[in-house]
C-alpha cells in the first residue's frame, strides 16, 4: 500500500529487498514476549530519536524526560498492540511518542510557557512569524525539503500543529483565520505531503 | 459525515492536532465506516514522516537503568485474540483527557485504563439482545435489583453480555438504555478475604465513576447506583470493605464489559 522506496532514515538504510526492514518491529515483537533484552536493544536504538521528538514539542527537560519514561513503558506494555501488516516499528513509537508529548503540552502548560516555548512572544517583536520560527528548529533534510513544497499557509498549519504542538483551534488563533480555514489546510498539506513522498492511498 | 468531512479530521488525527470534540467524532465516524481506515494509515505515515524532522537528543544517563527496573516487576497487556473485539475497544489514549500533573500518578491512571481496555479486548464476550418476557407477579416481595432486572429483560431494547471471572465463575450484564438501568448478577464469583468486596464502576471516557458494591456469595443481584450512559464501560474490582473511600479505584479491574 505504502510505497516509500529506498529511503534513509536517520543513516539507516532500509534495504531495497524488504528482508527484516523494520528492526524496531521485530525488537517489538519480542517484547511482547516479554523479551527484556529486546527491551534494552530498542531503548538504545531509539531513545535519542524519540527525546528529541518529545522535547521539541515540549521544550521543558524534565517533563520531556517524564513522557520519555511514560512512552518506553508503555511500549513495554502494550506492545503487543503493535501490528506488523499495519506498518513500520519505529513509526508506530514515534506516533505514539508525538501523542504523549501533545497530551502533556494540553493538560500542563500554560500559555505563557507556551508563548516562549515557540517564539510567539518574539513574534510581536521581529519579522518572523511563529511559524518561521518553528520551521528554523526542523532538522533533517528530507522533511525541510517536502516541507518547502507545500504552499506556505499550508506549511504554516501544519508546522505549527505537529511540532508546535498546537491543537488546530489554537492554530486558528494564532493565525487569525477561521477554523475551517485551518482544518482544510491541514488536511490539503498532508495531501500534498504524501504525494511528494510517493505514498499511494 | 462524508469522506470530504472525514479526511479534514483524518488530517487533524495524525497530527494531533483536534480537539476533544472532533477527536470524538473522527473515533466515532472511523467505527462507522471502516473502509476510511486507508486514509488513516496513509496519513500516519505522512506524519511518522514529519516525526524524522525532528534532531535527537540523548536522554539523561540515568533513565535507561530506571526503565529496565520498572519493567522487570511490570505485567503486559495481553494481546487481543479477537481482531473484531479489539476494533470496537475504544483506545485507551485517546480517552486520556486530562493527565494528572504527576507522572507517576499518570503511569498509574493509565496502567488502570489500560487493563480496564485489555479485558474488554480479550474477554470473550457473547452478546445477546434480550426479548425476555417480563414477570410483574409478587413484584412486592421481590427485591428491587431483582425487579430491576425483570424490567430490564422485559424492554424492548434489553441487552445482556456475559463475562468471565478469571479464577472461575460468571457475570452477566444485564441493561436497558431506554430504562437506563444496569443490573449486574453472578455465578460463582470467586471469593474473596473477609475484608474486601467486590465493586462496580461506570467507565466513562478515563473516568470511573463508581457504581454500588456486592459480595462474593453463590449468586448476586446487583442494580447499579447512578445513571448509566450507553457506551459506558462496567468495571468491577476488588476494594476494601464498604468501597473504595475516596470514590477511585485501587486495584485493576478483574471484570470490564462495554455497553456499545
Amino acid at each position: 500500500m505504502a510505497c516509500w522506496g529506498a529511503m534513509v532514515i536517520d543513516g539507516e538504510e532500509v534495504p531495497e529487498d524488504g528482508q527484516s526492514a523494520d528492526h524496531a518491529g521485530e525488537l517489538l515483537l519480542r517484547i511482547a514476549d516479554g523479551d527484556q533484552v529486546a527491551f534494552a536493544e530498542l531503548y538504545d536504538m531509539l531513545s535519542s530519536r524519540v527525546f528529541g521528538l518529545i522535547k521539541r514539542v515540549l521544550v521543558d527537560p524534565s517533563q520531556s524526560e517524564e513522557v520519555l519514561q511514560e512512552v518506553f513503558l508503555e511500549i513495554w506494555q502494550s506492545a503487543s498492540g503493535f501490528a506488523p501488516k499495519k506498518g513500520q516499528g519505529r513509526s508506530w513509537i514515534l506516533t505514539m511518542a508525538h501523542r504523549r508529548a501533545v497530551d502533556r503540552v494540553r493538560a500542563s502548560q500554560s500559555s505563557a510557557d507556551r508563548d516562549v516555548r515557540v517564539g510567539v512572544r518574539d513574534a510581536y517583536t521581529q519579522q518572523e512569524g511563529i511559524a518561521e520560527q518553528v520551521e528554523l528548529k526542523i532538522e533533517g533534510r528530507r522533511v525541510v525539503r517536502a516541507l518547502r513544497t507545500l504552499p506556505d499557509a499550508q506549511r504554516e498549519a501544519l508546522t505549527l500543529a505537529y511540532f508546535g504542538g498546537y491543537s488546530q483551534s489554537e492554530v486558528a488563533a494564532l493565525l487569525g483565520a477561521p477554523l475551517g480555514t485551518i482544518k482544510t489546510r491541514m488536511r490539503d498539506g498532508l495531501n500534498r505531503l504524501r504525494q511528494e513522498m510517493g505514498v499511494a492511498l | 459525515m462524508n469522506e470530504n468531512e472525514f479526511a479534514e479530521l483524518s488530517a487533524g488525527h495524525a497530527l494531533d492536532a483536534l480537539s476533544v470534540e472532533d477527536e470524538q467524532a473522527y473515533q466515532q465516524a472511523l467505527a462507522a465506516h471502516p473502509e476510511w481506515a486507508e486514509l488513516v494509515d496513509a496519513d500516519a505515515h505522512v506524519a511518522g514522516f514529519l516525526a524524522e524532522g525532528t534532531g535527537e537528543e540523548a536522554p539523561p544517563i540515568d533513565v535507561r537503568a530506571r526503565l529496565l527496573a520498572q519493567i522487570n516487576a511490570m505485567p503486559q497487556r495481553m494481546p487481543a485474540p479477537v481482531d473484531s473485539a479489539a476494533e470496537t475497544a475504544p483506545e485507551p489514549e485517546l480517552a486520556l483527557a486530562g493527565p494528572p500533573t504527576e507522572a507517576v500518578q499518570s503511569v498509574q491512571r493509565r496502567n488502570w485504563t489500560r487493563g480496564l481496555f485489555a479485558l474488554v479486548a480479550s474477554a470473550a464476550l457473547l452478546v445477546g439482545i434480550g426479548w425476555g418476557v417480563g414477570s410483574l407477579v409478587e413484584q412486592a416481595r421481590t427485591p428491587i435489583s431483582v425487579q430491576a432486572l425483570e424490567q430490564i429483560q422485559a424492554a424492548p431494547d434489553a441487552q445482556t453480555v456475559t463475562g468471565q471471572f478469571a479464577e472461575g465463575g460468571e457475570a452477566v450484564l444485564h441493561w436497558s438504555a431506554e430504562l437506563g438501568k444496569v443490573v449486574l448478577t453472578t455465578d460463582e464469583a470467586p471469593k474473596l478475604a473477609d475484608d474486601r468486596t467486590y465493586e462496580l464502576w461506570f467507565v466513562r471516557g478515563d473516568k470511573p465513576i463508581p457504581a454500588g458494591t456486592f459480595d462474593d456469595s453463590g449468586e448476586v443481584t446487583a442494580l447499579l447506583d447512578g445513571s448509566f450512559q450507553p457506551g459506558d464501560v462496567v468495571a468491577v474490582t476488588v476494594e476494601q470493605a464498604g468501597g473504595s473511600p475516596d470514590g477511585q479505584p485501587t486495584t485493576t479491574p478483574i471484570i470490564a464489559i462495554p455497553t456499545a
